[in-house]
């Protein structure tokens, strides 16, 4: 069996790969995107929150040195009163301590300029004050407490501190601000954060559902030439095909040699050849009809036929028809007529197929009826559309009533004459209709005549 | 139509000779090619404006021939005509972008498709 290699096919698959990979694509980029922004923005906060946690370094350990100091002022202040040299630790502490920590504020408050400068006038004071306090123990060594007093009542001493508390405070002070300066800076980041998560986040949901509605859409297109693709070698691979193939193709090489003939295109025809030609013809038209009456009742069975269905106006159909077999009514002399209701919807249906059965039923109508009229009628009946072809010719009878529909039937007639055809248009129209998920029937009289209805629902049901 | 080119390819000899008159009558050229690997090349070298084919033949099929009809840049474009014995005569199916005919309608029939498609490019 040969396989059809469908360049759609394969192009429609490669479009649904490209795309697929493009979404990956697009999808990676923004989560990259988010993440990358999400961690710069985590190494910021990180910075921040250390900072902060050098501001409250730098405030804890300013106000731990001046109470440092101030014990060591008392401590000296001790040790003029009562002349023990244990009062003096405190003083021994700080001066131990002085220079280190210096170096360690310096380094804390190492980004920031003006705190610099404020440390190195605190340590200039500072040392003036310890220096300060070293002579007045001194002094009291030498020459007693009473010289320290006078000293003391300077109030040289207490400007000193004055100024250091001043400036302490004033470090305080800055310290404070830039503390609430990074929080502030902080609580906004995390905020940006959490807002740029949240839009990636959002993006990123909108390019998966728009990548995955497209490759929907584009599935279901390839699946559709997919089983294009499946119903040719289908029809391809069985008994229908070589039978259809071995047929027609003779056929047609006949027909249309005859009307090669015919048309004058092969030389010149006389009438008494015309007339054989024509017979000819005519025959080989019934046998092209025969043919395709037997296939599409094989086709329908075995269940390959595919309706095309769309949206039609079946007031439309029905006159197309008419327009067809008008004619051939009044060769016969039947008047044929149409009560259309306006008031139809459309309704999905096989325009072809029911072109089909509705001929079918006017040429029955004709055939059967010597003399009188058919009517061509549609309408709405409890939600379903009907039409019904409606004949004033020789009736079926109540026994024959349940074969007419089936295969290759013909209801014998009482005069002799033959009315042609091989039973098949019934049968086939039956399996279009129910195809359909609709209904055809008979009802008549014998004698007065035949209306054969069909009717279709308004939605039909798609056979997979 | 004046001068437009028809490439047939169909694997019975009778079928081209009948449906190569009728063309030929109605004003077209016709080049015809018996499998699909004349019709290939024919395709190629002629460049037809139309390219009518039958779909079951021995080697390649209609199908095949078509896909790769569409993989060259030459032939890519020229509109196919499918013609298959499958069909009956008042059927028209539609095959991707193409139209498929049965076979065993009129010549006069496929004349009006030919002109419909030709007038529409």
């Amino acid at each position: 069996m040969i396989i059809v290699d469908n360049l759609l096919l394969t192009k429609q698959w490669k479009k649904i790969e490209k795309y697929a990979y493009f979404g990956i694509a697009v999808s990676l980029v923004i989560l990259v995107a988010i993440s990358s922004t999400s961690s710069q923005s985590l190494v910021r906060i990180q910075k921040d929150f250390n900072w902060a946690t050098n501001t409250r370094e730098v405030l804890v350990n300013l106000s731990y040195f001046l109470s440092s100091l101030k014990d060591a002022e008392m401590g000296q202040r001790g040790f003029m009163l009562t002349g023990q040299e244990s009062y003096l630790d405190p003083y021994k502490y700080v001066e131990k301590g002085v220079k280190s920590h210096f170096t360690t504020l310096r380094g804390i408050a190492a980004d920031n300029i003006t705190q610099q400068t404020r440390i190195d006038t605190c340590e200039r004071l500072v040392t003036e004050k310890m220096q300060d306090l070293q002579e007045m123990i001194t002094l009291q060594k030498n020459k007693g407490a009473e010289a320290v007093k006078k000293v003391i009542l300077t109030g040289t001493g207490k400007q000193i501190m004055d100024e250091i508390q001043t400036l302490v405070l004033k470090m305080d002070e800055e310290e404070r601000t830039l503390l609430d300066q990074r929080s502030k800076g902080i609580a906004l980041r995390v905020k940006l954060d959490a807002v740029v998560k949240t839009i990636g986040f959002i993006l990123l949901l909108i390019t998966a559902f728009l990548i995955i509605s497209r490759e929907n859409y584009w599935f279901a297109e390839y699946r559709n030439s997919a089983k294009e693709q499946m119903d040719l070698i289908n029809m391809k691979s069985d008994f229908v095909a070589t039978v259809s193939h071995e047929l027609r193709t003779p056929l047609k090489a006949i027909r249309e040699s005859i009307a090669i003939v015919l048309d004058g295109l092969a030389g010149q025809v006389n009438e008494e050849q015309k007339k054989f030609l024509a017979v000819s013809e005519r025959n080989v038209d019934r046998l092209a009809r025969l043919i395709d009456n037997v296939l599409d009742c094989q086709k329908l069975n075995s269940g390959k036929t595919v309706l095309d269905l769309c949206d039609n106006d079946i007031n439309e159909t029905a006159q197309e028809v008419y327009g067809l077999m008008t004619r051939l009514a009044e060769k016969k002399g039947l008047n044929i007529s149409m009560k259309l209701d306006g008031q139809l919807p459309k309704i999905k249906f096989d325009r072809d197929k029911i072109i089909q059965v509705l001929t079918n039923l006017v040429h029955n109508a004709i055939k059967f009826t010597e003399k009188g009229a058919i009517a061509i009628a549609t309408g709405m009946d409890n939600n379903v559309l009907c039409v019904s072809v409606k004949d004033t010719g020789r009736g079926i009878t109540r026994e024959d009533m349940h074969r007419i529909f089936n295969r290759f039937e013909q209801i014998s007639c009482n005069n002799h004459k033959k009315t042609g055809g091989v039973g098949l248009g019934l049968s086939i129209s039956k399996d279009i209709i129910q195809l359909h998920n609709g209904r055809i029937w008979a009802e008549s009289e014998p004698g007065k005549g035949t209306t054969v209805s069909f009717m279709l629902p308004i939605t039909v049901l798609e056979k997979i | 139509m004046d001068n437009k080119k028809i490439l047939l390819v169909d694997d019975e000899q009778d079928t081209l000779l009948v449906i190569e008159k009728q063309l030929t009558a109605a004003g077209f050229k016709v080049v015809t090619a018996e499998n699909g690997a004349n019709a290939l090349l024919l395709a190629k070298i002629e460049r037809p404006d139309i390219i009518v084919l039958d779909i079951q033949m021995p080697d390649m099929d209609g199908g095949e021939v078509a896909s790769l009809l569409k993989q060259e840049p030459i032939t890519e474009n020229i509109p196919v005509i499918y013609s298959t014995c499958l069909l009956s005569e008042n059927e028209v199916y539609r095959y991707g972008e193409n139209i498929m005919l049965a076979k065993s309608k009129d010549t006069k029939e496929l004349i009006a498709v030919i002109n419909e498609i030709l007038s529409q490019e």
